[in-house]
């Protein structure tokens, strides 16, 4: 009485799957081969609530590759020129390790270069290492891509909570900077972040580096990044009068921090890591904006290339080049110059030559950084932070004194 | 405890409270009378955030004024939606007419996202930053005015559906469409317009939210799961049940954020839908099960 | 031709098309096990990631911290989805939890899982959990070629998709749909709804904690968002339903037309500005719902040469 389960009557189902395969297997069998070109595969977000970010790195990738393939090309190939092929993450591991297999095997790309999130880079990451392909994290550094002891991995920042090198360390130093400038003894500190990989891990750093110096963390709020209504955070904060708020966040949730604390009254130094390091940020906050501290990887006013690389980016794109953006133009530099002394358009010969590159200031470095070369673990221990106040509209970089364009400015309104 | 924080927390939750109803009420709408889990609302209101935007960086006009035609554009395109999309498939089982609102979701964002890019936008208004103190509670002018509009919809909504005809016919088709039918109402004309108004309403929304938050694609979907739990908190179908569900929900979570680890705040809203599903399904002010 | 199926590895060698196949049997996996409890029995859960997510973290916390291999850990991880889906089951079907009711606390209930896990930093919280690399180690479930993976899953649909069938003709299967057609019905005539909806919840969940436990091992990392989150439980639903709800095959079907297309759109649309290829997606998915309201196999169904045993339509 029951149906029967009669297989032929399925015929028709297994035609079609039988269909759908073998289309699939020559669509995969179809590569192109393009002479006189080396590719690079670019893994970012380009869709979902990170794509903006996603955008902006794009286009600095591709005026890299612009760029270097103007200047001549991969000399020791032949004037080679460098060829972004991009995938997108969607900021999803399963999609990014996805995309890195695509990357690798359909578009035959010589290496990754990746974004964000930080799962999207272990998950990818973790691919190349079985392909043995070349991987280049040019931003992340949250702090287990570096511990699993891959051959293949290279990322160009120290992790964040490396005393000396990482972004929480150097949002805690000028912390310090910033209370000898004002004049002022910090005592009590809040620290805030988002909860994603990256809070935790920005605010673990600063946590630690408060401990040992003996600040007093009075405050320490991690909040979901998505959130409508941020007013409990500013309130906490006000009733914990600190003197400096370190906070770890991504634009948007900056942004209704931020005009929240305007209209709740609460005045003091705020610095963050590099979530507002955004032009849209300024536009978004007008006037609350100043006196804003910001860490960033690199500021288009620090040096005459640094000035001409952003006219020449917002010409092209309408905006002003991001310190994210700048970090994977540098990348290209990276692995230009990896290409140029591997002498061969191969993936294994790349990644001894990443092992082995090493970039001083000079034509090939645009980031403030003191040189970029990768430990044995692949981390680059060279690299640096600036930090940027927001003064009349626009960001200018205030610190280290050795890169300071202009001068820290103290808001009179704070600690009113 | 501090009497400062707690006032500003009653009072940010009655702001929030606002906003969140003001979302919820074309859902309520739109579920009450339809049934229909209308996931493609939150693109709704990102499409009226955007419409205010440009209204306001290319012919200068101020969002509340904007709204005068955003309201209009919203109710077109929710009707155009239903009469093309979800008319046809009225009568397939709901996890298809669901499944249909997730493709135009999906839709929608990222032709946004082609349209307008990611880029973050606001809208800077010259009065954005007046505050008005309520004891040691601080609010600015345009939550303030979100909150006002939003218990002026909510009055003007149930004042629609008490005393017109259309609110007559509406109430007769989701409480038996088979019986509306039979007494001449035209229901597939009433489903049009109910989504229309409802569509029409997250239009205002997103007028007045457009001067308070930050404008990107993904926006939508900050508010959507919220607006459901108030839309079931209040009763489907039940206005003033979702503006004081809004309120039950805003204040929950900004004095609950007091006392509780900000990260777990969300949670709250969690567990009371869940609460509320299994025990009182009708709401606090819904009617009898339906 | 099932055959077919089994020689694909041998007929490439290309990592990507394998990987491609791997993450469509998982996907027609899940889908096959969701639509036990959504498709059988009616009940449609937007929150069926939670029972993946206990599945992947309970093997993965295992493995990496006693060494238990996840092998064994995954048994343990479905017995306790499996007893989460009994409690949360019971609950609902308790308090007459039905249609969109059902379908938004089972998203409430997913979402408190979530939050919890983000926040919990013993079970990594936001980190989520990388699975410590074994290399090739058959034992613990992990291998450097694809090959493996391949043949496990396909067994696993394989598995699920009979399972599948022998709950549609048997009693229960019975019972399911009578329960799914009209409750009040089946239970005026004597039909027990409280055990036999549990009875779907329970199996539906405890293989869906398996094949937690195959991505953990897959991708080698696990976190909230991915496992446990909204956008894989709607993923899941959105093949089981594009495939044929209800139906034996259909979720597989779903799984099987629908990734590649993404992946194909992604492929080719990716470099350009954002978007168009989730354009391209949404836009198929509404017109699935529009034209074949019965999903793939309900328009298969409607060709003569082949007919689909069981119900197509809900």
């Amino acid at each position: 009485m029951i149906r029967e389960f009669n297989l032929k009557k399925f015929r028709g189902i297994w035609f079609l799957a039988f269909v759908l395969s073998i289309s699939l297997i020559f669509w995969n069998s179809i590569s192109v081969a393009q002479p006189k070109t080396v590719k690079i595969g670019g893994l970012l977000t380009l869709t979902g609530s990170l794509a903006k970010a996603g955008e902006e790195i794009k286009h600095g990738i591709e005026m890299a590759a612009e760029d270097v393939n103007k200047a001549g090309g991969i000399k020791a190939l032949g004037g080679a020129k460098i060829e972004v092929v991009f995938g997108d993450s969607q900021a999803k591991p399963d999609i990014g390790a996805g995309e890195a297999e695509r990357l690798v095997e359909r578009e035959k790309v010589l290496a990754i270069m990746d974004q964000y999130p930080s799962v999207v880079t272990l998950a990818a990451s973790a691919v190349t290492e079985r392909l043995k392909t070349p991987f280049l994290a040019p931003i992340s550094y949250a702090d287990k891509n570096a511990e699993r002891g891959f051959k293949y991995y290279f990322q160009q920042n120290a992790k964040t909570g490396s005393k000396g090198t990482g972004a929480a360390w150097y949002e805690f130093e000028y912390m310090e900077y910033l209370a000898k400038v004002a004049g002022k003894k910090f005592e009590k500190v809040a620290i805030i972040y988002e909860d994603t990989d990256y809070g935790q891990a920005g605010a673990n750093g600063l946590r630690n580096f408060c401990g040992e110096k003996g600040y007093k963390v009075v405050e320490d709020i991690s909040y979901p990044s998505r959130t409508p209504d941020v007013t409990p955070i500013i309130s906490k904060l006000k009733a914990a009068k600190p003197d400096v708020v370190l906070m770890v966040s991504y634009l948007g949730d900056s942004i209704l921090i931020m005009k929240t604390a305007d209209r709740l009254g609460f005045h003091v130094p705020w610095i963050d890591n590099t979530g507002k390091a955004h032009s849209s940020y300024i536009k978004a906050l007008g006037e609350i904006a100043e006196y804003d501290n910001v860490l960033n990887m690199w500021n288009k006013d620090l040096d005459k290339r640094a000035k001409e690389l952003n006219d020449r980016f917002k010409t092209k794109y309408g905006e002003d080049m991001t310190g994210h953006g700048a970090l994977e133009y540098q990348a290209i530099w990276v692995l230009k110059a990896a290409f140029e002394s591997a002498k061969k358009a191969d993936r294994e010969a790349l990644r001894v030559a990443l092992t082995k590159v090493e970039i001083k200031p000079g034509p090939d470095m645009f980031m403030p950084f003191r040189f970029i070369k990768f430990g044995s673990n692949g981390v680059n221990t060279g690299g640096g932070f600036i930090l940027t106040q927001v003064q009349s509209g626009d960001f200018v970089t205030v610190w280290p004194e050795k890169y300071a364009v202009g001068k820290v400015k103290i808001d009179p309104k704070w600690w009113k | 405890m501090d009497v400062a924080a707690l006032v500003q927390a009653i009072v940010t939750g009655l702001v929030m409270g606002g906003i969140y109803a003001l979302v919820a009420a074309g859902l309520t709408l739109i579920f009450g009378v339809m049934r229909i889990i209308n996931l493609v609302h939150g693109e709704f209101l990102m499409v009226a955030m955007y419409g205010s935007f440009f209204m306001n960086s290319l012919f200068g006009l101020d969002p509340y004024i904007s709204v005068v035609v955003i309201l209009p554009l919203l109710f077109l395109i929710g009707s155009g939606f239903f009469r093309f999309l979800i008319s046809p498939i009225l009568s397939a089982p709901e996890i298809n007419q669901i499944l249909l609102t997730i493709g135009a979701s999906i839709f929608i964002q990222n032709l946004a996202l082609l349209l307008f890019t990611a880029d973050f936008r606001t809208i800077a208004l010259s009065y954005s930053r007046i505050k008005i103190q309520l004891g040691p509670g601080i609010i600015d002018l345009p939550q303030l005015v979100a909150l006002l509009s939003s218990i002026l919809l909510t009055l003007i909504l149930y004042w629609l559906l008490k005393s017109t005809d259309l609110g007559r016919w509406i109430r007769a088709a989701s409480q038996n469409r088979e019986a509306a039918l039979l007494t001449g109402i035209d229901v597939r004309r009433v489903y049009l317009f109910t989504f229309g108004i409802g569509t029409a309403c997250v239009g205002v929304a997103g007028s007045l939210l457009s001067g308070i938050y930050y404008i990107t694609p993904s926006i939508g979907w900050l508010f959507l799961l919220t607006a459901f739990v108030v839309v079931v908190l209040g009763g489907m179908g039940n206005f003033v049940g979702a503006l004081l569900g809004g309120f039950i929900i805003a204040l929950t979570e900004s004095v609950g954020s007091l006392f509780m680890p900000i990260a777990l705040v969300p949670v709250l809203k969690f567990i009371i839908f869940i609460i509320l599903l299994l025990f009182r399904p009708q709401g606090l002010f819904g009617l009898k099960r339906l | 031709m099932a055959f077919f199926f089994l020689l694909i590895p041998w007929l490439t060698d290309s990592r990507y098309f394998l990987h491609i196949f791997v993450m469509i049997f998982f996907f027609g996996y899940l889908a096959t096990c969701w639509n036990i409890l959504g498709g059988f029995a009616g009940q449609h859960s937007f929150g069926h990631a939670v029972f993946v997510g206990i599945g992947a973290y309970t093997s993965s916390l295992l493995f990496a911290h006693t060494g238990l291999s996840p092998w064994f850990g995954m048994w343990i991880g479905g017995l306790l989805a499996g007893l989460v889906g009994l409690f949360f089951g019971f609950l609902s079907f308790r308090y007459g939890l039905k249609g969109p009711y059902f379908l938004l606390v089972t998203i409430a209930f997913a979402e408190v899982f979530v939050y919890i896990a983000l926040n919990v930093r013993a079970i990594g919280g936001s980190s989520g959990i990388t699975i410590p690399l074994a290399g090739d180690a058959p034992f613990f479930f992990q291998f450097n070629g694809k090959m493996p993976y391949y043949y496990i899953i396909l067994m696993m649909l394989g598995l699920v998709v009979w399972i599948s069938y022998i709950i549609q003709r048997s009693r229960m299967g019975y019972y399911l749909i009578a329960i799914r057609e009209n409750e009040d019905a089946a239970q005026a005539l004597g039909i027990n709804l409280m055990r036999h909806k549990l009875w779907a919840t329970v199996i539906s969940a405890f293989f869906s904690a398996l094949g937690g436990t195959f991505y953990a091992q897959y991708i080698l990392f696990i976190d909230p968002p991915s496992i446990l989150g909204l956008g894989l439980s709607i993923e899941i639903v959105i093949y089981a339903i594009v495939g044929g709800i209800g139906t034996i095959l259909g979720p597989a079907f779903g799984a099987f037309l629908l990734f590649p297309i993404a992946e194909v759109t992604r492929g080719v649309f990716a470099g350009q500005t954002g978007g168009i290829h989730l354009m391209v997606y949404g836009l198929l998915l509404v017109l699935c719902v529009i034209f074949m309201p019965g999903g793939i196999m309900g328009r298969l169904s409607q060709w003569k040469f082949l007919r689909e045993d069981g119900p197509s339509k809900r």
